[in-house]
């Protein structure tokens, strides 16, 4: 899985390509967990182009989610397709995510909260 | 119809093959028993993917053996009249699968999810302990939209 990231106003946009999956899922924590360290704690997890997503690929994300916390920021993600969506609604995480359909749009709520 | 049986190393990486080569037999298989492209219903691929990558991944993570590479996941698939069945076969320890708890949605876990998963999107699941081998069967609908 290709990992790229961009920075936003208040966030990091991490745009994920490929399969997220237990082969890549310690790479997408060491590359957050990297970003934490350099003082980021406010992520957009672009999921537009992740093609496959297990639940060790939804694990890390639960993982992040709460190392960010930790240092009061938050993990939103964007734009995941229907398959993905669907992973995330059976374990019912996608009660403690704020989900978008744009990375722009997650990314311009953390410069503009409610 | 002949058993497909693949061999996949008990490594992460290669663990990943199990899913990708579950998604392209059970797209093969649909087309065979419904005569319809597979991208009719994706649910279907996309639920044998998931439930082999799942099963897979949870072989490979309790590899038992003292050398890793001596481990192996097997993965065969067959049909069953309207159902495709999809065997995976490990040689690590024996466990209870019937006493496997759901996660503790909660708590929100950060793994544990992978036998709650199969049991949600397959239609039958089935653990036997045989012949020094965990076997976990499982079978999904081919729907033929009739």
């Amino acid at each position: 899985m290709d990992i790229q990231t961009s920075t936003a106003s208040n966030s990091v946009i991490v745009k994920l390509d490929g399969r997220f999956d237990a082969s890549v899922a310690n790479d997408f924590k060491k590359t957050i967990g990297d970003l934490i360290d350099g003082g980021q704690v406010n992520f957009v997890i672009d999921l537009a182009d992740v093609g496959y997503m297990d639940s060790t690929g939804l694990g890390s994300l639960v993982a992040c989610l709460r190392r960010v916390g930790k240092e009061e920021g938050e993990i939103k993600l964007s734009s995941p397709t229907p398959k993905v969506r669907k992973v995330f609604e059976l374990t019912r995480t996608h009660r403690i995510f704020d989900i978008y359909d744009d990375s722009s749009v997650a990314a311009q709520s953390f410069a503009n909260p409610a | 119809m002949e058993q497909l049986e693949l061999k996949i190393p008990a490594t992460l990486e290669q663990g990943s093959l199990g899913a990708i080569a579950a998604a392209n037999i059970a797209a093969a298989y649909y087309r065979i028993v419904t005569g319809e492209a597979p991208e009719k219903d994706c649910s279907f691929i996309e639920a044998v993917e998931l439930a082999v990558g799942e099963a897979c991944i949870n072989s490979i993570r309790h590899c038992s053996a003292d050398i890793p590479e001596e481990c192996s996941v097997s993965v065969c698939f067959q049909l069953e009249d309207d159902k495709l069945v999809v065997m995976i076969q490990d040689t690590n320890a024996p466990f209870d699968f019937d006493k496997v708890e759901p996660p503790n949605f909660d708590e929100v876990p950060e793994s544990g999810y992978g036998i709650y998963l199969i049991k949600q999107i397959m239609d039958e699941v089935h653990y036997a302990y045989k012949d020094g081998q965990n076997v976990l069967t499982m079978k999904k609908i081919i729907s033929t939209g009739e």
